[in-house]
């Protein structure tokens, strides 16, 4: 549990995850159980770029907005905004890091979210995911307490 | 200013860096507490100011974040004085 955790007034536990095959082990060896998940890339979460490239020297820009989309003097645009998904893990796979006393009904803080729900959307349609959450375990999983309908996130920290 | 959401840092223009954006309880803008100032708003959890980036500039941000280094800052998307820019570096 990082300091910060600590200070958070309900004091929820927070649940780590790892996000390859050698922390996962590590982390059951010291007693945790992994519950692996298959990373699924959300359709939803999109950024976008276009490259502009000088054509006398042959340097690329990436721009990752269209106010940026020109580049000046000497620029040509040679690939349009196309969008990607702009996140890349480790593996294909992750897992929580569950607690040998979680109890059922536990409200947890997941410090690192492996599920794809988009946390902010800019009106250019870029839409970015959210990175942890709070969380509450069933038995068998986390139910995730994050509405993306109605918790959309403005970037604070 | 550039704003990098994948990393969540805040850069001025010149690629000096103003914060990283770190803050792990998913806070939402509209239920913070809210101040005199109508673009400072107080975090209860860790009882700091948190700065609505909007409307304020490169310089003005930095000279608050060196003064300053816990200051938190939020950052709109669609914000007029930023641009979206994500190196994959």
């Amino acid at each position: 549990m990082s300091d910060r955790l600590k200070e958070k007034p309900n004091n929820l536990r927070a649940i780590k995850t790892a996000r390859d095959k050698d922390s996962i082990n590590q982390a059951a060896k010291t007693g945790y159980f992994p519950l692996v998940k298959v990373l699924d890339p959300s359709e939803l979460i999109r950024s976008k770029f276009a490259i502009l490239q000088n054509i006398k020297t042959g340097e690329i820009l990436a721009p990752n907005d269209f106010r940026c989309g020109s580049g000046g003097k000497g620029y040509t645009k040679v690939i349009d905004f196309t969008p990607y998904y702009p996140y890349s893990f480790p593996s294909p796979y992750a897992a929580y890091l569950i607690p040998k006393d979680i109890t059922v009904g536990e409200h947890v803080f997941l410090e690192d979210l492996i599920e794809d729900l988009v946390a902010s959307t800019s009106n250019q349609g870029d839409k970015y995911r959210l990175c942890c959450c709070e969380a509450i375990w069933n038995g068998e999983t986390f139910d995730i307490q994050y509405d993306p309908k109605t918790d959309t996130r403005h970037f604070i920290g | 200013m550039k704003f990098n959401p994948i990393t969540q840092h805040l850069f001025t223009d010149n690629n000096q860096l103003i914060k990283k954006l770190n803050c792990p309880f998913n806070l939402n803008w509209k239920d913070l507490e809210l101040t005199k100032s109508q673009c400072i708003k107080r975090c209860q959890l860790c009882n700091k100011e948190i700065i609505d980036t909007d409307n304020m500039t490169e310089s003005y941000l930095l000279q608050r974040m060196k003064q300053s280094p816990a200051l938190c800052l939020k950052v709109d998307l669609d914000q007029a004085n930023i641009t979206v820019e994500i190196n994959h570096e």
